[in-house]
């Protein structure tokens, strides 16, 4: 999030509605909606670190200060923009589920698998119904592929799950 | 890296058996029919000599008008030894085929000079006969028979005592009419009147290389058309001219074979490198460099044409003799069998040339391909717009024959190379149709000029010339059927009938036989024709084979290419579908 | 109703005594007019087997396929091949256009051995061409297409008799994703026209695009599927919906 509010401000100095506007029209249906004060309670925060730094304007009479990006809030942005994303991802919440329910004895495993897969093939579909109905960014199209490759991988590994269950692995 | 380089050049004999097979054959024939082409000439001329020798043989033979003629040649200087003149006349005889000329010489006693050897009974005539070897041959008469001759005064019948030969007498039929001895008697009551006699005057000479100012000395010292004469050097002429039919039908099927060889592997190293294309981008990709790679293709092409050479040569000097045989009924001994290795090396040359060459242009322009490009292109061949496939499909040709033609001509070269061979063999089959259509022209009273052993050779050089080509063709087709066992596959999964795959294969290769074969009539009669003439024949004696004769040869053509290729193409397009779509 | 595909007690097996290979064992399918099926598996589990008993080009070694009320699996080659090219249209994954073909030519067979005269043939191949988008070079071999179009000429051959049912094996096997997004596409259009479909494949997006999918594990069927139809899904950068 922090970074996010970085990066905004690295092109040029804004207004904080400026970047509350930003946020909405660009991210508005991923994240929950920030509220004013959300917005500028972070920008504080970032001002107090040392991050950005806040100017009144005169002649303004609202008196809303300006944000830019200090030296030490460029070395925090590049510093971000260097680091990969990490890779290693070891959280999958069908597999928790999985895991306890099959261990528990809750469910019949082979049920819960094709449950599952049902619901990536019906995420397949959805996904292709969305790019056959138009998307306006190449950024969309992309994110859509993505989605597409994972659940094509979450599918395999369903698979596997599902082999290495009829040889009678333990979970 | 040689060794492995020269194993997988063997590897590559054994796998590849059918085609290696057909390299030697064809190696083998080419080689055989140009050793035979040196070696028939060569087996005729230690022979004459031998018998000019055991015949005291003349340095020059006059034939004059008149006994003191005879004897003034005898008289001039530079003569060694003469003999007696002998009278010689002609006379009408009674032979087996019908009345015919013949020569009568009339021995007084033994001679001295040109004597005539005998080769079976007696050498003296005394009250019967002696005929010139070849021409009792040639008409069927044996010592024990008897030959009536026409006199005056009524048929005069004469006991065959013996035959012999003489090196001053030609061949019969060449020699025309044929030679006979009989004794001085029985030639007067054959031929009474001595004006109707000439002379024969045989000399040798103090230095024999005189012989030909000699000889044109006599000639000029008599008046035009009335004597004849004949040197020793020109005897030996005419009885290797003897050889010079067989020789000449030797080269021209030389000619001829050799095209088909080089047809024949063209289309085998083609379809070998072909099918190596893949093998080749994975040799290279395991690193072997083309160069290599060339010289393993090289290496096992030759190495099969070198076995071919062998085997052709040893077989060219064994049927020598035999093919010389006949020339040898008017010499002394049997023909020798003298293997001159320069011709093995002459024969070689154009054929290991051939070979290697071919299969190094044919590799390199292959393996310079990229490793994916050689291993792609193993997959398919490129879909090249063939003219003659176009017009065939506008000219209504059902679909199998027009999808089979645009495979068969998608391959320009192998098309070309196979119709030539079929061309080739055709032509030689209409060749040996025209010669058969002469000596069966109705002609009986006329001796044919053709010695009697070149049919036999031509029909054995057709034979084996068919041999090739049917194997050609069934190699061919096995390939071919290799190389579509997919596309069959394909075809089949999109509604064609099994024999509908098998007659696209089985009617675009008759079409192009038939097409091959008909061009080759005109081609083959030229042959007949130029040959003809090169070997001295009378052209009003020439026939060519009548048209429904020739027509045959075409349909031959079409039912022995429809045989060739039918089976193996059966086999592949009854192969399940299944398996032929994973063929690679 | 009848269905236009149906198989009864499938079995195939290859080989004999201790090397035997039980590939199909038992199978039971229906494929109604007008659907699009996708046959799903672990590798080696025997769906193109299925696939190859089910077009004819396998026999089973015992059960029965009827295509539109005709038992199809004891008809004799010459048969089959009759069979082909009017009721069968078949995909592959490696294309297998006739590379001494150019892509119309291709196309045409099936519509020259049916009986059409050549004009119209060739009338029809154009248009099918064009309508999957590879008119442009009707007249190119199939080595100078790209992968994306030879499986597009060859879906034109497969549909140009307008076969009772389309098959394929694994179809979009050897496509790039983009490609494969296309000729899917594709597919999905020619469904939508009325085209039955028998996709064998191991793409979960083709998967997905079908009105039933059916996993085939070890020689037999597993589960037969059923999907939705598509859910909204909306992007980070949708405008956020007013509740």
């Amino acid at each position: 999030m922090r970074e996010l509010f970085l990066a905004l401000l690295a092109d040029d100095r804004g207004h904080g509605y400026e970047i509350k506007q930003t946020l909405e029209h660009e991210f508005g249906s991923v994240m929950p909606a920030l509220n004013s004060g959300q917005v500028y309670s972070t920008l504080s925060r970032l001002d107090r670190e040392g991050l950005v730094v806040g100017h009144e304007v005169d002649g303004d009479g609202r008196g809303k200060r300006i944000y830019e990006l200090t030296e030490r809030g460029r070395a925090a942005l590049a510093e971000w923009l260097d680091s990969p994303v990490p890779g290693v991802r070891l959280k999958d919440e069908f597999f928790m589920k999985f895991a306890v329910a099959a261990s528990a004895g809750l469910t019949e495993p082979a049920v819960l698998i094709d449950r599952q897969r049902r619901e990536y093939l019906q995420s397949l579909r959805d996904l292709d119904a969305r790019l056959a109905s138009g998307v306006d960014k190449v950024a969309g199209e992309l994110l859509i592929e993505g989605a597409v490759l994972h659940l094509k991988a979450d599918l395999e590994w369903l698979e596997l799950i599902e082999e290495r269950m009829s040889v009678g692995v333990a979970s | 890296m040689t060794a492995t380089v020269v194993k997988l050049a063997f590897a590559g004999i054994r796998t590849r058996l059918l085609a290696s097979v057909i390299t030697v054959l064809l190696a083998a024939t080419a080689t055989s029919t140009i050793v035979l082409a040196f070696e028939v000439g060569a087996s005729a001329r230690d022979p004459w000599q031998r018998t000019f020798d055991a015949a005291n043989g003349a340095h020059v033979l006059a034939d004059v008008p008149t006994e003191a003629d005879a004897r003034d040649i005898a008289a001039r200087p530079g003569v060694a030894e003469a003999d007696e003149p002998t009278p010689i006349t002609t006379a009408q005889a009674r032979l087996p085929a019908g009345t015919e000329a013949l020569l009568i010489v009339g021995l007084d006693s033994r001679p001295t000079v040109n004597v005539p050897i005998a080769v079976d009974g007696a050498h003296d005539p005394g009250a019967g006969i002696v005929l010139e070897h070849s021409l009792a041959d040639a008409v069927g008469i044996t010592v024990g028979d008897t030959l009536r001759l026409q006199a005056p005064s009524g048929p005069v019948d004469l006991n065959v005592v013996g035959t012999a030969i003489s090196p001053s007498v030609s061949r019969y039929p060449r020699q025309n009419p044929g030679l006979a001895w009989v004794s001085r008697s029985t030639l007067e009551a054959v031929q009474p009147d001595s004006s109707q006699w000439n002379w024969l005057a045989p000399i040798r000479l103090v230095d024999p290389t005189l012989e030909r100012a000699f000889a044109d000395d006599v000639f000029r010292s008599f008046p035009p058309r009335t004597v004849y004469t004949i040197t020793a050097g020109e005897q030996r002429e005419n009885t290797l001219i003897e050889t010079q039919p067989t020789s000449l039908i030797l080269t021209t099927y030389t000619i001829v074979i050799l095209l088909v060889v080089f047809t024949v592997i063209g289309i085998l190293i083609g379809a070998r490198a072909s099918q190596q294309r893949r093998e080749i981008g994975l040799a290279k990709a395991v690193g072997l460099t083309p160069r290599q790679v060339s010289t393993i293709f090289t290496i096992e092409t030759t190495t099969l044409g070198v076995v071919g050479l062998l085997i052709g040569f040893a077989v060219g000097v064994l049927a020598a003799p035999r093919l010389a045989q006949p020339t040898f009924a008017t010499l002394l001994g049997t023909p020798t069998i003298a293997p001159n290795p320069i011709h093995l090396v002459v024969a070689a040359i154009p054929i290991l040339l051939v070979l290697a060459i071919g299969a190094w242009v044919s590799t390199r322009r292959r393996s310079r391909l990229s490793v994916v490009g050689a291993i792609r292109s193993g997959a398919g061949r490129p879909g090249s717009r063939s003219r003659i496939a176009r017009l065939a499909d506008r000219a209504g040709a059902s679909l199998p024959l027009a999808l089979g033609l645009k495979d068969l001509l998608a391959q320009r070269g192998r098309a070309a190379l196979l119709s030539a061979a079929i061309a080739a063999t055709t032509g030689s089959v209409v060749f040996a149709l025209c010669m058969k259509a002469t000596l069966d022209a109705p002609a009986s009273n006329v001796v044919s000029d053709v010695p009697a052993e070149l049919p036999a050779l031509v029909y054995t050089l057709d034979g084996v010339l068919l041999v090739i080509a049917v194997t050609t063709l069934v190699a061919v087709t096995i390939l071919a059927v290799r190389e579509h066992v997919r596309d069959f596959g394909v075809l089949r999964t999109v509604g064609f009938t099994p024999r509908q795959v098998t007659s696209s294969l089985v009617s675009a290769h008759t079409a192009v036989a038939v097409v091959a074969a008909t061009a080759s009539i005109p081609l083959g009669i030229g042959l007949y024709i130029g040959m003809y003439g090169a070997a001295g024949g009378d052209s009003s004696d020439l026939v060519i084979a009548p048209w429904w004769w020739l027509g045959l040869v075409p349909t031959a053509a079409a039912v022995i290419v429809s045989v060739s290729t039918g089976l193996p193409a059966r086999i592949a397009a009854r192969t399940p579908i299944i398996d032929a779509l994973r063929y690679e | 109703m009848a269905a236009l595909l149906e198989a009864c007690r499938l079995a195939r097996s290859y080989g004999e005594g201790s090397a035997r290979v039980d590939a199909l064992r038992g199978v039971d399918l229906r494929v109604e007019r007008g659907e699009f099926v996708a046959v799903m598996g672990p590798s080696g589990c025997g769906k193109s087997t299925l696939l190859n008993v089910l077009a004819g080009l396998d026999r089973p070694s015992s059960g029965e396929v009827w295509l539109d009320g005709r038992r199809i699996d004891e008809l004799s080659e010459t048969a089959l091949a009759r069979l082909r090219r009017r009721s069968i249209g078949f995909v592959f994954q490696s294309f297998n256009l006739l590379p001494t073909l150019s892509a119309v030519e291709n196309v045409e067979l099936p519509l020259l051995l049916a009986g059409r005269g050549r004009r119209k043939a060739r009338r029809i191949a154009v248009g099918l061409l064009d309508e999957l988008g590879v008119g442009a070079r009707p007249d190119a071999a199939p080595s100078q297409l790209s992968g994306g179009q030879q499986q597009r000429v060859a879906l034109a051959r497969a549909l140009a008799n307008s076969p009772d049912i389309v098959m394929g094996d694994e179809p979009t096997g050897n496509l790039d994703s983009v490609a494969s997004r296309e000729v899917l596409g594709l597919l999905a259009a020619a469904r939508g026209r009325g085209q039955t479909l028998l996709l064998v494949t191991h793409d979960a997006r083709v998967a997905a695009a079908a009105d039933r999918v059916i996993t085939v594990r070890d020689g037999m069927l597993a589960e037969q599927e059923g999907l939705q139809p598509a859910r909204r899904v909306t992007l980070p950068f949708d405008p956020p919906a007013r509740s």
